[in-house]
């Protein structure tokens, strides 16, 4: 495979985060719709919170700026933009130089979703629109110019209806993101629906892959959870996902748009054999009286029409020839709680000790690169 | 393997730790009161040829169609068009059941209801009439299917949606009839997550030596019966592992601190599968290696630990799981057959089996088919 930037790939991120810096929304936000941004806030404990609209408590920022931060460190609260938040959350070139340090070529970069759903959950579809758009220019046009063929921003697709949806995804294939991600079914319906197929099919027509990033949080409902029940539900949260790949699956999606592309992104893949095994076995035994009509079995939709990303996943990693050594893309989670920095390669080296040099460098690498045009 | 190899063998011992029962016509008018008849479910015609549970004048009337579907041919499952008589009888009569078990070549089942069935209860509003049901079901079930072998129809009591109080109440009074353990579709404080104030109920079940049961989910909130058979609600339920609920249940139970407080309570989770459990204990122990500094919740061990003392699951159909068994746990894991269920291959459960099992060292594979569920249920 080559490059298609002229930079050479070794290590990927599928899966990092941009981190919303304290002035995007008085930078990039048309200033008629600044009262319905994100205010920054104390968050009573000597740190910064994001008041998101509708929110009576703030969301301070610990968990996802962590930099460094050892175990014992970890807290909510306390985060403070300026002084212990550190600026390669939230400024491209800095990331870059921390990237350098931990070794890491290119990342894909998410959408901090709270922010993203404050304007999602706004019922006046201009200023949704408008801020959705101004994250994205700020991605783009921000965060990712200092070097776009190591920061690659994943275009985050607003929730206003079908035609939208398909509009800016032509838009942003035309403007040079990579990818996209949907935080709901992209006709903003409950479930998947055939009114959804004009989106599925742009991608596949425009080359363009989707991204679920653990949930469609616009639209599917969270488990209730206890703060304390927070880490259970993070390790938990592929439960969300699973029937969103196999409503996909057997409503025959990938049998109308053959050539899209889907990625499920800090699922993990350990459960994925599992999921298959089991996916099958209920489309043999249920097919019939549940009117499904696919052309292929399930399992063989997702090895060809689906990639997963891992963070840390040992059992993956082991069973990784049932998951598909090609479905399956190593991430660091940057700067989440999640994420080793800066001893990402030490991760590597201990996760893939047993791995042969070609599998793993498909796993940290190379099926990342294909599936965002980075190398083809 | 010729036939005469396989006479002088002696027989495998094989327990179907999750099968079900179709709750016959008459439950609900012999075994509850008078006064409560004109609001208990009652069997009408399902409009295709069959029958169907009317819950309530105002929902559509369920089908029992999949419910009692054993035998039938993949493209022979329906949701309408089966009666009461039509299916296998041993659905609702002890007796056939046990003809049935040995037809399939199962020794013994653990026996749940239908949840759907028990909402209809749970979501009434007289709390008199709620529990009026959920006794009847537990008399039936004591009554005309465990008394006819204890040891082969072995018995979960099915615990109301009230209060603590209440389900520690119907637990005793079930315990003495004869049941094995507890079935529980919500959490017994009835919050829409576990809670210290279900502690007395965790207490009462640890000091009675019985297993907590909950099958494929705990229901958060409370909700009438839906009506099933339409796109949407099934493809999802049918097609991608009932296990998607009992993955969050599990690990926000386990990250409670509950297994602390009862170290000998064991917990089972029925109709979830097992194969993704080793995936789902790594991730809950890193991000707790990660997090237990802030976490509010201090655990004395690691979430794996809790899992492998106190956690069974059961599994059907789950090759990956009886790979993964060593990760799993071969003590924490029980087959079973959901019979009569659409996810059930009787009566040829034994082929079934032979080829799941392949491979599997016979003490493993004895533990998995029916030990593991012997001791649990104290089975001679």
């Amino acid at each position: 495979m080559q490059s298609t930037t002229g930079r050479d790939y070794r290590i990927i991120s599928a899966d990092s985060h941009t981190v919303e810096p304290p002035d995007l929304w008085d930078k990039w936000l048309e200033k008629k719709y600044l009262d319905t941004a994100p205010k920054l806030v104390s968050d009573g404990a000597g740190g910064d919170a994001w008041l998101y609209m509708g929110a009576t408590t703030p969301e301070p920022l610990g968990l996802v700026t962590c930099v460094g931060t050892r175990p014992e460190q970890l807290r909510w609260t306390g985060a403070k933009y300026g002084e212990t938040i550190h600026p390669s959350c939230y400024d491209g070139a800095e990331r870059l130089k921390i990237m350098d340090e931990d070794g890491v070529d290119a990342e894909m970069l998410y959408p901090p979703q709270r922010a993203m759903l404050t304007f999602m959950k706004n019922k006046d579809t201009d200023a949704h629109l408008a801020g959705i758009r101004a994250y994205n220019r700020w991605l783009k046009d921000g965060f990712c110019a200092p070097d776009p063929a190591r920061l690659v921003g994943i275009f985050q697709t607003p929730n206003v209806g079908i035609e939208t949806s398909v509009k800016e995804l032509q838009r942003a294939k035309k403007e040079g993101y990579r990818g996209v991600a949907i935080s709901a079914w992209p006709s903003g319906g409950d479930q998947l629906r055939p009114e959804d197929d004009p989106f599925w099919e742009a991608a596949a027509e425009v080359d363009m892959p989707v991204s679920i990033h653990l949930l469609l949080a616009a639209s599917q409902t969270k488990t209730v959870a206890s703060k304390a029940a927070a880490v259970a539900i993070g390790a938990s949260a592929f439960a969300l996902t699973m029937p969103l790949i196999t409503e996909m699956i057997f409503q025959g999606v990938f049998d109308r748009f053959p050539k899209l592309r889907m990625a499920a992104v800090e699922t993990g893949v350990g459960w994925i054999p599992h999921f298959l095994e089991m996916t099958d076995d209920r489309y043999w035994r249920n097919r019939h009286h549940a009117g499904v009509k696919i052309k292929k079995v399930p399992s063989e939709y997702f090895r060809d029409n689906w990639l997963a990303t891992f963070i840390v996943d040992r059992n993956g990693i082991s069973v990784r020839h049932q998951v598909g050594i090609e479905n399956m893309s190593w991430s660091t989670d940057f700067p989440h709680h999640g994420n080793d920095w800066p001893y990402s390669r030490k991760t590597i080296d201990e996760l893939f000790a047993d791995v042969p040099a070609a599998e793993r460098e498909k796993i940290v690498c190379t099926n990342a690169a294909r599936f965002w045009g980075l190398m083809q | 393997m010729s036939g005469r190899a396989t006479r002088t063998e002696p027989r495998e011992r094989l327990i179907s730790a999750d099968s079900h029962v179709l709750e016959p016509p008459h439950l609900w008018t012999t075994y509850m009161e008078r006064k409560f008849h004109d609001k208990v479910p009652r069997v009408v015609p399902d409009g295709e040829g069959g029958e169907a549970w009317q819950f309530a004048p105002d929902v559509p009337p369920a089908p029992i169609g999949i419910y009692a579907s054993a035998g039938r041919s993949h493209d022979q499952i329906c949701w309408t068009g089966v009666t009461f008589a039509q299916a296998n009888p041993g659905n609702f009569r002890g007796g056939p059941r046990l003809e049935e078990q040995d037809a399939d070549g199962i020794d013994a089942e653990v026996l749940f209801g239908s949840a759907r069935m028990m909402s209809h209860f749970y979501s009434d509003p007289d709390p008199e009439f709620h529990l009026a049901g959920v006794r009847a079901y537990n008399d039936w079930l004591a009554q005309e299917i465990m008394s006819v072998d204890p040891q082969r129809l072995v018995g979960l009591a099915c615990m109301p949606a009230l209060s603590v109080e209440a389900a520690i109440a119907e637990m005793e009074r079930c315990l003495a009839l004869g049941f094995r353990g507890v079935w529980l579709n919500t959490m017994p404080s009835v919050g829409s997550a576990i809670r210290p104030e279900d502690d007395p109920f965790w207490d009462a079940a640890q000091s009675n030596g019985v297993a907590v049961h909950f099958h494929v989910r705990v229901m958060r909130t409370i909700q009438k019966p839906r009506p099933k058979g339409v796109r949407g609600d099934d493809l999802i339920g049918l097609a991608s592992v009932g296990a998607a609920n009992m993955i969050i249940d599990m690990g926000e139970i386990i990250q409670s601190g509950v297994h602390d407080r009862f170290p000998d309570l064991t917990w089972v989770m029925v109709e979830a599968g097992s194969g993704w459990i080793p995936y789902l204990l790594e991730q809950l122990d890193d991000r707790w290696h990660r997090n237990r500094s802030w976490l509010p919740v201090k655990l004395e061990h690691e979430p794996s630990f809790y899992y492998r003392r106190n956690w069974r699951s059961t599994f059907m159909i789950d090759r990956y799981a009886v790979e993964n068994r060593h990760r799993l746990g071969v003590e924490n894991i029980l087959f079973a057959t959901d019979y009569p269920h659409h996810g059930c291959d009787w009566p040829h459960t034994r082929r079934v089996v032979a080829e799941l099992f392949e491979g599997v060292p016979a003490d493993e594979r004895a533990k998995m088919c029916a030990g593991n569920a012997a001791a649990l249920y104290r089975l001679g």
